[in-house]
């Protein structure tokens, strides 16, 4: 290891310290805490594991975001020329900045990706779901195989849907036009507003296993009697469905929102893959922020710009998720 | 609180003894090189060839041989990710002793103040005329005092086509000398409206937005009408000059004119690369590494049994109103500052770049040119008729300027940029492609470059100075030359 990485390697073990003896001590100086005390011991491994994999690089982009760490002064990484918000600036008002080529589309692409992607997920998921609850030969090979989508890489996903998306000889042009004569013509997916489809369908693809498992759980937690209940009270299929089913999954959708919108909204290998494996460019109607910043600020190494668009993006999550915790906090305590 | 002041004290003693362990492995490692006299050298490649490790490994052996106190130790990185490994090893010090370096990333990581100057091991070889032209502004960035790296392989994208299809149609090399007698060459072929083995074959074939090549196959068409990307030292635009928009203007036209199917542009290189060899296109350019491609059996992961491979030949690509000119890439091998055997390091640089064997038997692997000029005088290039024509190649070839925001413009402006007017044409009817709409677009490009060249400029005025000094050099150079013309 060099000088410098043990100056590192030093300073993050002495931040842990510290971090480690405030926490024993605040946990013996408070009564209530006292009570529980092993317990919060236990908590500690967890605790210095989450600071070492999220706290510490979050903290190091916030102290970025305020330095001009680009290709001159990289060498200097966390010690570069403090600048204040000129950072911010750069990424919210200078129109002429190298940030903002494309960063509007970015944010709108993102937007509708993150919301469709998240709703269709979740919409499938469940739906998938309903059916491998019931009772029927072979279910649990079923449901093994239904999780296959969910084991292929992102990057596979995106690089494999690249080619079935191909407009002659795509696969799904192929079924689409050629055999089911669904459509009068064979669309383009790779070019043009289709695109954003083209993004979106294959991350549904890939996401919707995790929903089906989760809203499986959750479905098989919801108890035979509550469904008799019903059935004695002359209730429906659709009324069990809208009256029961629903509000009881209300944790896992709230969960399942939750992680699909931040998954979503930080996005990166499929798209990425899709469009000449890292080093094309996948046009106005495809491109996602995180696609953006790094082409714009990473590849052109604004390391301090880009850390100020990923804070910004970052707190922009924070928000929504104070939101989302305004609507689903409840459900989930109850 | 005996109990709290015991578990910091034990957290202490843990940090601590992770130092000292870390500065013993450091003792000992340093006793035992030096009892060995071993010299352990780490390389960082590419995916040059289809066994990127074991193939240079193999092309080591004689230097391994001569040299039995030094090893090599061949790491691969994926091009995806090769450029983050090496900007952070150039930041942190943490690097391997040689690396290779894409011909455009030389001038950022000179820049970055990570690479060891190599100025007595380049005059040594012989400088700048030892290597293929254009390839030395690479090894001496335009603000680098020194060179920081020598060219090793080199990447040119000859003209690959149908001998089988000009045939038939009535074409010689001799009429696709340049763009007039090319596009007319096109328009017979679409005419003939050839079936080939069953395959429709298309006149052209190039690839769009969704591909990594989108900027290096536009650039020798722009620079072929007279037109340019930036000025050669980098500090003027001429992205939005009509010579430049001209150029973009007769690429795009095998498009517009029909010549080439519009579907291509939503494929990538290797897609089309494949729909050259199953025999769906007349005439198609790429790097060199195609021919070593298509000669190689299907059971080495080759091509030779394809109706592309048995009816190719190889041209010079069509020279253009302001002469031939070519795309050069290719890739460079440095020694990082953190080397600790400098010298060492120095000797298997010199064995890579300027070793005959050692070039030629490379391109046998991986089908990327020698950088080293003296590598073509061998029989191996002078006595066959298409390894003759990449040897000419390098006689027409033109490097980026070698400027530090060179990616920078290339990633964030040109891919993006070029990337739209792939995108507009694919999307808009052929008679309704508007000149003013791909001006429009170049013109936004070349204003976001004058930015970025402000903004350097602004902050590194030594830059300025320098371009100064080499424009004022090479006028003198010019005046020179003309009074010596006139005595």
């Amino acid at each position: 290891m060099t000088g410098k990485g043990l100056v590192y390697l030093s300073g993050i073990l002495l931040v842990l310290v510290a971090v480690v003896a405030i926490y024993i001590i605040a946990v013996n100086s408070f009564k209530k805490t006292k009570k529980y005390k092993m317990a919060y011991y236990f908590l500690l491994p967890t605790i210095m594991g989450m600071l070492i994999i999220h706290l510490l690089p979050i903290l190091q982009a916030i102290w970025m975001s305020f330095l001009d760490v680009e290709k001159d002064t990289l060498t200097n990484y966390l010690t570069a020329p403090f600048v204040g918000f000129k950072n911010y600036y750069e990424v919210l008002f200078n129109k002429n900045s190298i940030i903002r080529n494309g960063l509007m589309y970015a944010i709108r692409n993102t937007f509708w990706y993150a919301v469709l992607v998240t709703a269709g997920q979740i919409i499938f998921g469940m739906i998938v779901a309903l059916l491998v609850n019931r009772e029927f030969k072979g279910r649990s090979i079923a449901r093994t195989l239904l999780l296959f989508p969910w084991v292929v890489p992102t990057y596979v996903v995106g690089f494999l849907w690249g080619f079935m998306w191909l407009k002659n000889e795509g696969i799904i042009n192929v079924i689409l036009v050629d055999i089911l004569h669904l459509l009068p013509s064979k669309p383009d997916w790779l070019n043009g507003p289709l695109t954003l489809w083209a993004i979106i369908i294959p991350t549904i693809w890939r996401f919707w296993p995790l929903s089906m498992l989760m809203l499986l759980a959750g479905l098989q937690n919801i108890s035979k009697d509550v469904y008799e209940s019903a059935d004695i009270d002359g209730a429906n299929a659709w009324q069990k469905f809208w009256h029961i089913t629903v509000p009881l999954l209300k944790p896992v959708w709230a969960v399942l929102i939750l992680f699909g919108m931040i998954y979503n909204v930080y996005s990166f290998n499929i798209v990425i893959m899709m469009f000449g494996n890292g080093g094309g460019f996948p046009g106005k109607y495809g491109d996602l922020l995180m696609t953006n910043i790094f082409r714009n600020a990473f590849i052109g190494m604004h390391f301090g710009i880009g850390a100020a668009a990923s804070v910004i993006l970052m707190i922009v999550m924070v928000i929504l998720v104070i939101i989302w915790y305004k609507i689903f906090g409840e459900s989930l305590t109850t | 609180m005996k109990k709290v002041s015991l578990l910091i004290l034990t957290l202490i003693f843990l940090v601590s003894s992770i130092f000292v362990s870390c500065s013993k492995n450091k003792n000992q490692q340093k006793t035992k090189s030096n009892e060995s006299q071993q010299v352990q050298l780490r390389i960082w490649i590419m995916p040059n060839s289809s066994k990127p490790a074991e193939d240079l490994n193999e092309i080591l052996k004689p230097f391994l041989e001569e040299n039995p106190n030094i090893k090599v130790k061949v790491e691969v990185l994926d091009w995806g990710a090769a450029w983050t490994k090496i900007t952070t090893a150039a930041t942190s010090g943490d690097a391997p002793d040689l690396v290779q370096l894409g011909t455009t990333w030389t001038s950022l990581i000179t820049g970055m103040n990570a690479l060891l100057p190599l100025d007595d091991l380049a005059k040594e070889v012989g400088g700048e005329s030892a290597f293929v032209k254009g390839l030395w502004t690479y090894a001496k960035p335009v603000f680098s005092k020194h060179v920081t790296s020598l060219p090793w392989i080199v990447d040119v994208r000859p003209l690959y086509y149908r001998k089988d299809v000009f045939e038939k149609v009535g074409i010689k090399l001799d009429d696709i000398k340049d763009w007039e007698g090319f596009k007319k060459a096109l328009e017979k072929i679409k005419k003939a409206n050839l079936v080939i083995d069953g395959q429709k074959v298309a006149p052209i074939g190039y690839p769009g937005k969704n591909d990594w090549n989108v900027v290096h196959n536009l650039a020798p068409w722009i620079w072929m009408a007279g037109g340019d990307i930036i000025s050669e030292y980098g500090d003027s635009v001429l992205l939005d000059s009509p010579q430049t928009l001209k150029g973009v203007m007769y690429y795009i036209s095998f498009v517009k004119d029909g010549l080439m199917p519009k579907d291509y542009l939503e494929k990538n290189t290797a897609q089309l690369s494949v729909e050259f060899d199953q025999g769906r296109i007349a005439t198609w350019f790429e790097p060199t590494s195609k021919y070593i491609y298509l000669n190689k059996p299907p059971e080495q992961g080759g091509a030779s049994n394809t109706i592309g491979a048995k009816n190719y030949g190889v041209a010079l690509p069509p020279a253009g109103p302001a002469g031939r000119i070519l795309f050069l890439g290719g890739s460079n091998l440095a020694i990082f500052k953190s080397t600790k055997h400098p010298e060492e390091a120095k000797k298997l640089l010199k064995f890579l770049t300027t070793d005959i064997d050692a070039q030629i038997g490379y391109f046998q692997k991986c089908g990327l040119l020698p950088a080293y000029k003296a590598a073509f005088n061998d029989p191996y290039f002078t006595d066959d008729p298409i390894r003759r024509v990449f040897k000419e190649m390098t006689e027409y070839g033109k490097a980026y300027p070698s400027v530090p925001y060179w990616a920078e413009i290339e990633t964030s402006v040109l891919t993006v940029s070029f990337g739209d007017i792939f995108e507009y044409i694919k999307l808009t009817p052929n008679d309704k492609i508007n000149k003013k709409d791909i001006a429009k677009i170049l013109k936004d490009a070349a204003n976001r470059i004058r930015n970025i060249i402000a903004k350097d400029l602004k902050e590194h005025p030594e830059h300025k100075a320098i371009i100064d000094s080499l424009k004022a050099a090479q006028q003198n150079k010019v005046e020179a030359k003309a009074n010596t013309t006139k005595k």
